[in-house]
């Protein structure tokens, strides 16, 4: 058991519920995603979003549209599908659920 | 000064120093080789693709117009190594991640190729190359070599062979092959840096490395031209040949070595039925045989004038096409004339029954056609297929001997015919003419028989047979050979025969005293 894998297995999806709460607000293309969440110190490398965004798209909780952009290629904007909102909802309590699961967890030992 | 490269990344173009270019081709293949078997990968790397192509673009303004090594690594921290970012489960092996965890580098790509180390060669690079490849030293490899050269002389044959199907390395990523190192970021740089740091040496070999290319071009294009050269006159030859055979009549030496000319379609046209089958067949043999001549002549103008053919698919389908529809006529043509031999049927005639002599005297007479013109010591089977006057001349009937189950001779004609039905084949059978005259105890036979050009030919045959009573004999005339046992092949005893008498002892034919 590698502590790596551990941290990479929740990075992974902690990233991927950052990016759909990023998007639940407002489409945005990759690089507006990205700032956003190297802001947040969620992710060291650009590189990390292209596969998650192509995955996430696949599953049919994201979609996309083309714009023409000023300066360079043109951009994918990312948005939410219906089946992204429920997603994104069942990631929500879940996450309520975990982050008051391991709060109380925790409290507990350090109250000890 | 420092020289640049011009890349298309996403529908961009950007100027890039060398060395920038290297790192970033490399970066590119090696993500490409991670998202190989990741599912959606080419649209990831489209993706990332495009975002180079960005990240690029906000490092270039008025002043800085080409993309730097530091523009490429800085890019490449951005982005990250694909090693950092893909996930194992990006990854196409899922198992567990234990090696791609532990490891920073990555060995996905460990294959060891044969390469011609040129950077480290003598000649061409082959001895070392194949040391690099086992891993051993060259030398041992070149102590092979030489003595190939002495020992047989088939060393040079060899290494100027291997000169030419070994690629050299051209990218850093086939150097760090051939030495079997993983193709990764890290060697990858270290590669560059090495190849940097050593410039003199690739270039005092570049020379050797273009005159084994010189050497091996020159070689392919002299060669190819010659071969050209002899596909165009030989495909001329062939159509010329294809045509006057076709549309006109050819000549040929006969064996008295006169020229005669004959047109081909007047024998075939005694074998199709129909002249709609004669002409499918002419059609599909023309055709067949057309294109691939025309194939070969292409081919040769192309190699003698290396002139690139934009309309070789549209030619290759086009000849696809008629070679199908030259097969197609002849199987038509073929299978409807086949049905016309379908059935045989054959009728006896008996001519003569001589009970009166103690001996025959038989010979074959002497014609216009066949007897003096065919050299029956060694003829040509066309030789004996003639057509005068809507007639068809057939030089073989066959003469058989039996015994006879009285003590007459009996001389008897079978008369036997192919045909799309036993009708028709019994009727051809009845066409066909057949010469023989009897004086006392003398007989004389044709040399051929004859039927009608427009029964066409069905194999109608006509075979003799003569029967003769134990204790009585018969000789043959000089000429008999021309009907003898035509179509078999030991003629010998059959030559034996003639201007000698025989007696039938039992059921043999004995020669008389």
């Amino acid at each position: 058991m590698k502590i790596e894998n551990t941290k990479q297995q929740m990075r992974k999806g902690i990233l991927e519920y950052c990016i759909l709460t990023i998007l639940s607000h407002n489409e945005a293309y990759p690089s507006e995603i990205i700032s956003e969440l190297k802001a947040s110190k969620m992710i060291v490398v650009e590189g990390t979003l292209y596969p998650l965004l192509t995955r996430l798209k696949n599953a049919g909780i994201l979609t996309y549209r083309w714009e023409e952009s000023a300066s360079g290629p043109p951009r994918k904007y990312y948005t939410l599908t219906e089946d992204g909102e429920s997603f994104l909802a069942e990631l929500e309590s879940t996450w309520e659920e975990l982050s008051s699961a391991v709060e109380t967890t925790r409290r507990k030992r350090l109250n000890k | 000064m420092k020289k640049t490269v011009s890349v298309n990344i996403s529908g961009f173009i950007f100027n890039i120093e060398e060395d920038a270019y290297e790192i970033m081709l490399e970066y590119l293949n090696t993500l490409k080789n991670h998202l190989k078997k990741t599912e959606g990968g080419d649209e990831i790397y489209t993706d990332i693709e495009a975002r180079i192509a960005e990240l690029f673009q906000e490092r270039l303004n008025d002043n800085k117009q080409v993309i730097t090594l530091d523009d490429v690594n800085e890019v490449i921290s951005i982005i990250g190594k694909p090693e950092e970012y893909l996930f194992d489960e990006d990854m196409e092996d899922q198992t567990q991640s234990e090696s791609t965890a532990e490891e920073v580098d990555f060995d996905y790509d460990v294959e060891r190729r044969v390469f011609r180390d040129t950077d480290h060669s003598i000649i061409g690079g082959v001895c070392s190359g194949i040391a690099r490849y086992f891993d051993v030293d060259p030398v041992i490899i070149r102590l092979a070599f030489a003595l190939l050269f002495f020992g047989f002389g088939t060393g040079i044959l060899l290494y100027i062979i291997l000169w030419i199907i070994i690629p050299e390395p051209k990218s850093n990523a086939d150097r760090l092959k051939m030495h079997g190192r993983p193709v990764n970021m890290e060697n990858l740089k270290d590669q560059f840096q090495k190849v940097k740091k050593n410039p003199g040496r690739r270039k005092d070999f570049k020379r050797s490395t273009d005159f084994a290319k010189d050497v091996g071009g020159n070689f392919f294009k002299v060669f190819g031209k010659i071969v050209g050269f002899a596909m165009i006159l030989g495909s001329i030859v062939a159509i010329i040949a294809l045509f006057s055979l076709t549309f006109g009549s050819f000549s040929f030496y006969t064996d008295q070595g006169n020229f005669e000319s004959v047109n081909i379609h007047e024998f075939t046209g005694i074998l199709f039925q129909t002249k709609v089958d004669a002409f499918l067949a002419w059609a599909g043999v023309f055709l067949v045989s057309l294109v691939p001549i025309t194939a070969i002549l292409l081919t040769g103008i192309q190699l003698v004038t290396e002139l690139k053919n934009k309309y070789a698919k549209v030619i290759g389908w086009t000849f696809a096409g008629l070679f199908t529809l030259g097969v197609i006529f002849n199987v038509i043509a073929g299978t409807q004339t086949l049905r016309e031999f379908s059935n045989q049927s054959e009728f006896e005639e008996r001519l003569y029954q001589i009970g009166d002599q103690d001996e025959i005297y038989i010979d074959v007479m002497e014609d216009q056609y066949f007897s003096s013109n065919v050299n029956y010591d060694d003829f040509d089977l066309m030789e004996l297929i003639q057509l005068h006057d809507d007639y068809v001349y057939i030089g073989y009937p066959e003469l058989t001997l039996q015994a006879s189950p009285d003590t007459n001779f009996h001389v008897i004609a079978i008369y036997s015919s192919r045909g799309i039905s036993n009708k028709s084949a019994i009727g051809k059978a009845e066409n066909i003419i057949y010469e023989v005259e009897r004086s006392g105890n003398q007989i004389l036979f044709s040399p051929y028989f004859k039927f009608p050009t427009e029964d066409k030919f069905r194999n109608q045959q006509v075979e003799i047979v003569i029967q003769v009573p134990n204790g009585k004999k018969i000789t043959f005339g000089p000429n008999t050979r021309r009907i003898l046992d035509r179509l078999d092949d030991d003629r010998e005893l059959d030559l034996d025969k003639v201007n000698k008498t025989y007696e039938m002892r039992g059921k043999n034919l004995i020669l008389a005293d």
